[in-house]
């Protein structure tokens, strides 16, 4: 039978940009591009699939020199990222 | 298809592996922050402890101004932020600091003598401890046992 996996979570650079985020507080825009070696326009397509779904939040803070962007999980990202963790996990288990 | 879904697993877990690798190689305390951070804690320590109301009315908001300083350039720089009692097995380090940290002002308050003796030693407990912190913070990310903190 085939396990239900998260589609929103399971692209891979998606993936990573929650295993990096869930380790964080909060980490800057240009650390998780930098993290996934692609470009801004990737990296925002990806956060903004994110934060459509409510997985990540995102902040600008200002009064601090130059606007930068800063990213975090929502609890329901937290949650949705060790569901497919558990769901991919299970998968490798019960494998033959 | 079963085995299809078995490799894309696989894979996607080795892509959480560098997710998570990557946090651990970023989470890294530059040298200076632990020095400034444990001066300002044990200069604290001795205000607060020296019964003077002035002396404590000056040393706060120096302190708090110094704190929110050093963490804002700490974020500035290295781009991330993780609380310190919010990190899994790491966050052990935090509570044994802040016990030690309180041990000290009780000391420190109860023999006055000692203020001196307890500021130095809070200075040191401060870098020891979060360079365990970050040490344990690493390691643990890096086994993957610190799933999601919050």
């Amino acid at each position: 039978m085939k396990a239900a996996l998260n589609e929103i979570i399971h692209a891979p650079n998606r993936l990573q940009i929650c295993a990096f985020l869930i380790s964080v507080d909060r980490a800057e825009f240009s650390i998780v591009r930098d993290m996934l070696g692609v470009t801004d326009s990737v990296t925002s397509k990806h956060i903004k699939i994110l934060q459509q779904a409510g997985y990540v939040q995102i902040a600008k803070p200002t009064g601090q020199g130059r606007v930068k962007t800063w990213l975090e999980l929502t609890p329901s990202g937290r949650l949705a990222y060790a569901q497919h963790v558990d769901t991919l996990r299970r998968v490798i288990a019960d494998s033959p | 298809m079963e085995n299809q879904q078995h490799d894309e697993a696989h894979a996607a877990l080795t892509a959480i592996d560098a997710g998570r690798t990557a946090a651990a190689e970023r989470l890294v305390s530059p040298l200076w922050y632990h020095p400034p951070l444990g001066i300002l804690v044990a200069g604290y320590l001795a205000a607060v402890t020296s019964r003077s109301i002035v002396v404590t009315l000056v040393a706060s908001p120096i302190f708090f101004a110094g704190v929110f300083a050093l963490v804002s350039v700490y974020k500035k720089i290295t781009g991330l932020w993780i609380s310190g009692f919010n990190a899994g097995r790491a966050s052990w380090w935090t509570a044994a600091m802040s016990v030690s940290l309180l041990a000290l002002y009780g000391l420190a308050y109860a023999q006055i003598w000692s203020v001196w003796a307890a500021a130095a030693t809070a200075f040191i407990a401060v870098n020891v401890f979060g360079r365990l912190f970050d040490r344990t913070l690493r390691a643990s990310l890096r086994t993957g046992t610190v799933a999601h903190p919050r």
